[in-house]
């Protein structure tokens, strides 16, 4: 049952909705990082919730232990407004 | 619901580093209302710009180049979602590609007559970021994705979101493939498994 309660987790206009605010993501095709040292292939650790869910840890700025989901189904990253309270840096917004 | 897009600087995601990356500030309370704990979502921004492989039995993410996996199906792009072309009972059908969903999900009224009514086997509720929702849990007659067949567990929503996803028929899990391994081909749109 636990599972079945997720069923429509990214199910949303989101997508719609970010596109006209992001724009074309197909046009970024470089590799994903600013810095990946010396090899070709980076790995990257997740763990797996519920059998279906994959989730990675990073940091922003000094907040470390951060809980990133993959989501395939979302234009652009996302993360919650608490962030801003709580004084993690971020710019100026770019859209509203 | 706010929607603000930010421009976060210094994030790290294991051995990746991003000095820049726009991300949108928004709720994530409905996930953690039944999952584990989130705090941001990785979208296709950053997935799309490099080929990447997703290793279920070593729990490793591989980006970079790699070869094309046993089974492989073609991903479609033009829009801000990645969606393949599935056959559901001889009859096409188009699904978002999504890693959010643990099983097939399917709008009855956009399928409409291409897929006959099914027994319920039971009523679920859904839980979204636009609310909750009653969905049915059916077994599928057939359904393949470039001739493989796909766990046949899905659920039906009845009603599709009104103006949004025009096209689309429903969503497909990556749990639906039974795979050990998935390659993304972001150059070439190709998603190959096995």
């Amino acid at each position: 049952m636990k599972l079945t309660k997720l069923f429509l987790r990214s199910v949303s206009i989101w997508a719609v909705v970010l596109s006209f605010i992001v724009g074309d993501t197909n046009e970024a095709r470089a590799c994903p990082v600013d810095s990946v040292g010396t090899a070709s292939r980076v790995e990257l650790p997740f763990k797996l919730h519920d059998g279906y869910l994959i989730v990675v840890e990073g940091r922003i700025g000094a907040r470390q232990h951060l809980r990133f989901a993959l989501d395939m189904n979302r234009p652009t990253a996302s993360c919650a407004p608490i962030w801003r309270k709580a004084s993690i840096p971020v710019n100026t917004p770019l859209a509203s | 619901m706010s929607r603000e897009l930010w421009d976060v600087p210094d994030l790290q995601l294991g051995p990746l580093r991003f000095s820049s990356l726009p991300m949108m500030l928004h709720s994530l309370d409905y996930l953690r209302s039944t999952g584990p704990s989130v705090d941001a979502l990785i979208g296709l921004d950053v997935l799309q710009r490099c080929s990447f492989a997703i290793d279920f039995e070593r729990h490793v993410i591989v980006f970079g180049t790699s070869r094309r996996l046993r089974s492989e199906a073609r991903l479609d792009s033009s829009e801000p979602y990645w969606a393949v072309e599935a056959v559901l009972m001889n009859r096409s059908v188009r699904l978002i590609v999504d890693t959010g969903v643990p099983s097939i999900l399917l709008y009855r009224d956009r399928l409409g007559n291409r897929l006959p009514k099914l027994p319920v086997e039971r009523v679920i509720r859904g839980v979204s970021v636009g609310g909750t929702a009653s969905l049915e849990v059916v077994t599928l007659p057939s359904l393949q994705l470039n001739g493989k067949e796909l766990n046949r567990r899905a659920v039906m929503l009845e009603n599709s979101p009104q103006k949004a996803l025009p096209r689309v028929d429903g969503y497909l899990s990556l749990v639906a493939l039974g795979a050990r391994r998935l390659y993304v081909d972001v150059e070439n749109n190709v998603m190959s498994w096995e």
